[in-house]
């Protein structure tokens, strides 16, 4: 845990940090997994894949989507976009042509999200040609080759942002949405198109306008929702109150944030008005107000080629209170700056506290809340790494943030640091408008987009590439494994799975040396355990000693120690393992502990040899498991009972 | 079955039967038919029915895993498929057996460790000694057509040459803000001939969008001395037209063909 403070600007301090903080051989602490997403078979691919979305199906977290500006390149055939799909939780991804698009193949907005029980995926998406064609998407089957059905088609509408759930059996889908451009509504721009019964062949969706107030002409782009289980639904916008300038491409917005609530799933005469503003008796709390958000619509040199389009709102409401609800969004503070700020009600949005973090030059907040209350908080930021000439090196840190206080302490996780200043803008957004992190249960999902050089030291958590490319030459390689491919913009997935306890527990006890003292008899012991994995697939599993000193003193307990088998394979640790493992010399006595999600075969074989220096006495101990709470709230393993 | 399935399903239909009656001359419509909604069009041999040959898809009775041996057409980004094996999402899986050979046209379905594809149509056999030049023939008639089918909706097909690039003047704030706005540009337009629209015109305002924007990622831009054969439509709101799809700016080279397809009528390429 860190003390938020200054940003680092140097990202080797922050990797080395990073490094520090992970610790050596923590496997059971929080697990890490980032993921490059573009698969083998494209490996010869060098778009700009930015702006990217994630859904991982709560019904069976080992489905997950993804999207991004993906193109086809020609193979999905006519008029087909794809997406991003895996079958086992992330760890592999293909990309699948099933949604409609024109020919270019690829799609403009795009948000993907799957309901709750239904398996149903979701995607608010804007059709291609043009730039305000809202089509709401659905499939029952990711993976499959069929299209995905259009449930809505209908202009003029900007950056749809779905959410869904399962009440009763029915899909509620809920697409945040901008009715501009031209503006709608007189101005009152943000929108949620809602359906109560998205499943069925022919849904209903409503559009609801959710702001309350005049508007300097409308909204900001941004409209976020966010669900609760309850039937609590809250969303926030950016309440644009003036604005100077005409947009092409500049201009200063002053503006609120609002958060608004329903009670009821957005059912009834009036949805989305449960939370009303005392300042004005309006429906939507303003969380802040006079904000001023810069509007900066080409890339920005002083900002790793990003642009400044006032859309990074993001807002999560704890699972177990839906009283509990975060939001997150950018603003200027100073003169130049792109500042990010988390704030907290814990009344169901009526008051707010002061910023409880908050980021300079940073852009794609996304929060979430875990099942055990811990909010994950992903962001972007950018860093001046060096001055070469009169060229400045920026660099783009992606950042993910847990914290179970409020902030007060974060434990920051840098996925991704990599440079901004390459490869050159093709278009914008240059990584996105917005990413996208959920929480299943304890775990967190996310993706980013960022530069896809294969370099190590730009992950600090590790990264898994699925296309070839070669780390020692930091190359991309296209699919022949030897034509070095550019580098551009990549989607990366990852995924920090809480700790668990492990399983299945082994306390083997061992003797080692020649005791100088007589808590034994004089001789030399030896201790071998030996153990096995049973099993089809290879196991991880973690070992530590735990050295017992005479007279009822505890002695020292070794760190855990990572350790792997293949199926069937078997090692074992012998005295000499344990003496290097405690850092210690001589007579030794103690318990090895081994912990592990698999049941294992361990078998202790002690050992005694006399003044002639051959063996006197043998003895064979299997070690029985001593069961835990299984992470996936299985029963333990009954207790082990006495003897062998 | 819509329209563009009852399409499909005929033209599979008469090349089958043609196939089946042994009559190597099958309707060039037919395959260009199946052409149309191809991303890949090659000749393998089935090398297990009901199988996978890549990880993310589930082997099925519909699957087949089939190793290409000729490649008449395959996108760019996917070269290298002779010689590998593939799985086929077929069409109908009845009948399939291992050691069949066919020409499948298909569109890609899923890319992961290896391809997967999605059959739109099947020639069983080799396909016989002329596909190539036919499926040269039909994706050419396919090029023509969507050329033809820009031009016909057309209200001026010029032949020009780019004067002059310029903002236009600051947009109406009230046409909303959002990160897709095109934030138009000017392009002067000097016009030597006119092959649609009105004769009188010498010069327009072509706007074209000025915004890095993704909206806008495959819209053409001009440059000045930019010359071609430019194929507009009125802006709906601003004075000035516009050339917004990849296909409304030829080449000069492409004139004598932009005529030819004015001219001809539409049922023929």
């Amino acid at each position: 845990m860190t003390t938020p403070g200054r940003s680092k600007r140097r990202w080797w301090i922050a990797s080395i940090l990073a490094l520090l903080l992970a610790g050596p051989g923590e496997s059971h602490a929080a697990q890490v997994t980032v993921v490059n997403m573009i698969p083998l078979a494209q490996s010869g691919e060098s778009n700009q894949d930015s702006e990217p979305n994630l859904a991982v199906n709560p019904a069976n977290p080992r489905q997950v989507a993804g999207s991004a500006f993906t193109p086809s390149q020609g193979f999905c055939g006519p008029n087909l976009a794809p997406i991003f799909v895996s079958s086992n939780g992330g760890d592999t991804w293909a990309t699948n042509c099933i949604v409609p698009s024109d020919g270019s193949g690829m799609t403009s907005d795009i948000t993907v999200r799957f309901a709750e029980t239904s398996g149903n995926l979701y995607a608010g998406i804007l059709r291609r040609p043009g730039g305000f064609r809202l089509n709401v998407l659905r499939t029952s089957n990711f993976q499959g080759a069929a299209t995905m059905t259009v449930l809505v088609d209908r202009q003029f509408v900007d950056q749809p942002y779905v959410q869904a759930t399962t009440v009763g059996g029915s899909d509620r889908v809920y697409v945040g949405d901008n009715a501009c451009c031209p503006t709608g509504f007189g101005g009152r721009t943000a929108t949620i198109d809602q359906s109560l019964n998205a499943e069925i062949a022919a849904p209903v969706f409503n559009t609801i306008r959710i702001e309350s107030r005049p508007t300097a002409g409308q909204d900001g782009p941004p409209i976020r929702p966010a669900v609760h289980a309850d039937g609590t639904i809250y969303g926030v916008f950016y309440h644009w109150t003036t604005r100077v300038g005409n947009f092409s491409p500049f201009a200063t917005i002053t503006s609120d944030v609002v958060v608004i609530r329903d009670d009821n799933g957005g059912v009834g005469a009036t949805p989305f008005t449960s939370l009303v503003d005392p300042g004005d008796g309006l429906a939507g709390m303003r969380v802040v107000q006079n904000r001023t958000v810069p509007w900066a619509n080409t890339s920005q040199a002083t900002f790793g080629q990003e642009r400044f389009v006032g859309s990074n709102a993001t807002i999560a409401v704890d699972p177990r209170n839906s009283s509990t609800v975060y939001v997150a969004w950018a603003d200027r503070v100073g003169t130049s700056d792109y500042t990010l700020h988390v704030r907290r009600s814990l009344d169901r949005g009526q008051t707010w506290s002061d910023d409880l973090r908050t980021i300079t030059d940073a852009t794609n907040p996304a929060l979430a809340v875990s099942s055990d209350g811990t909010v994950g908080f992903l962001y972007q930021q950018v860093v001046r790494v060096a001055v070469v000439g009169n060229t400045v090196i920026q660099g783009w840190v992606t950042h993910f943030e847990r914290t179970t206080d409020a902030f007060a302490t974060v434990d920051d996780l840098i996925l991704a640091q990599t440079i901004a200043n390459a490869p050159p803008v093709t278009f914008l957004p240059y990584i996105g408008d917005y990413v996208h992190l959920m929480a299943v249960g304890p775990d967190f999902y996310g993706i980013f987009s960022a530069n896809n050089t294969p370099d190590l030291a730009s992950f600090p958590h590790g990264v898994h590439y699925q296309r070839n490319a070669n780390f020692a030459t930091k190359t991309l390689l296209a699919l022949d494994n030897q034509t070095p491919v550019p580098v551009s913009i990549d989607p990366f997935f990852f995924k920090v799975l809480a700790a668990r306890p492990p399983r299945f527990q082994y306390a083997a006890k061992f003797i080692c040396g020649k005791p100088d003292s007589p808590v034994l008899a004089g001789g030399t012991y030896f201790t071998a355990i030996n153990v096995h994995n049973p099993g089809e697939r290879g196991v991880e599993f973690r070992k530590k000693f735990a050295v017992a000193l005479p007279g009822e003193r505890p002695g020292p307990v070794s760190r855990f120690f990572d350790t792997k088998l293949g199926p069937d394979e078997a090692f074992e640790i012998d005295c000499p393992d344990i003496l290097k493992h405690t850092r210690t010399r001589g007579f030794l006595k103690g318990f090895a502990v081994i912990e592990s999600d698999t049941e294992l075969d361990v078998v202790a074989v002690y050992t005694a040899a006399g003044a002639n220096r051959l063996v006197e006495t043998m003895e064979i101990e299997r070690v029985p498991a001593r069961g835990r709470a299984g992470s996936d709230g299985s029963d333990p393993v009954p207790a082990p009972g006495v003897g062998r | 079955m819509g329209s563009g399935g009852r399409r499909v399903a005929l033209a599979a239909f008469v090349v089958l039967v043609s196939v089946g009656l042994g009559a190597p001359v099958w309707a060039q419509s037919a395959l260009d038919d199946l052409v149309r909604q191809s991303s890949f069009i090659f000749q393998g041999v089935i090398v297990k029915a009901g199988a996978t040959s890549t990880s993310e898809v589930p082997v099925s009775p519909s699957t087949a895993v089939v190793k290409v041996n000729q490649v008449f057409q395959t996108p760019k980004a996917n070269p290298g498929l002779v010689g590998r094996e593939i799985t086929v999402l077929m069409k109908s899986s009845a009948g399939l057996k291992s050691g069949e050979q066919a020409v499948f046209f298909a569109r890609g379905w899923m890319a992961g460790e290896g391809i997967a594809l999605q059959e739109v149509g099947r020639i069983m056999g080799r396909g016989g000694a002329d596909l190539p030049r036919r499926v040269a023939a039909a994706r050419q008639a396919i090029a023509d057509q969507e050329l033809r089918a820009r031009v016909s909706s057309a209200q001026l097909v010029v032949v020009g040459k780019i004067l002059r690039t310029a903002p236009r003047p600051p947009a109406d704030p009230s046409a909303g803000g959002s990160e897709h706005d095109p934030q138009w540009q000017e392009a002067i337009l000097q016009i030597s001939t006119v092959l649609k629209g009105d004769r009188a015109l010498k010069e327009v305002v072509v706007l074209m969008p000025g915004t890095l924007d993704v909206a806008w990622a495959t819209s053409p831009r001009f440059k000045p001395g930019q010359e071609g054969v430019w194929i507009l439509q009125p802006h709906p709101n601003l004075p000035g037209y516009t050339a917004l799809d990849p296909l409304d700016v030829q080449p000069l080279a492409q004139q004598v063909r932009v005529r030819r397809l004015l001219a001809a009528p539409r049922s023929s390429p």
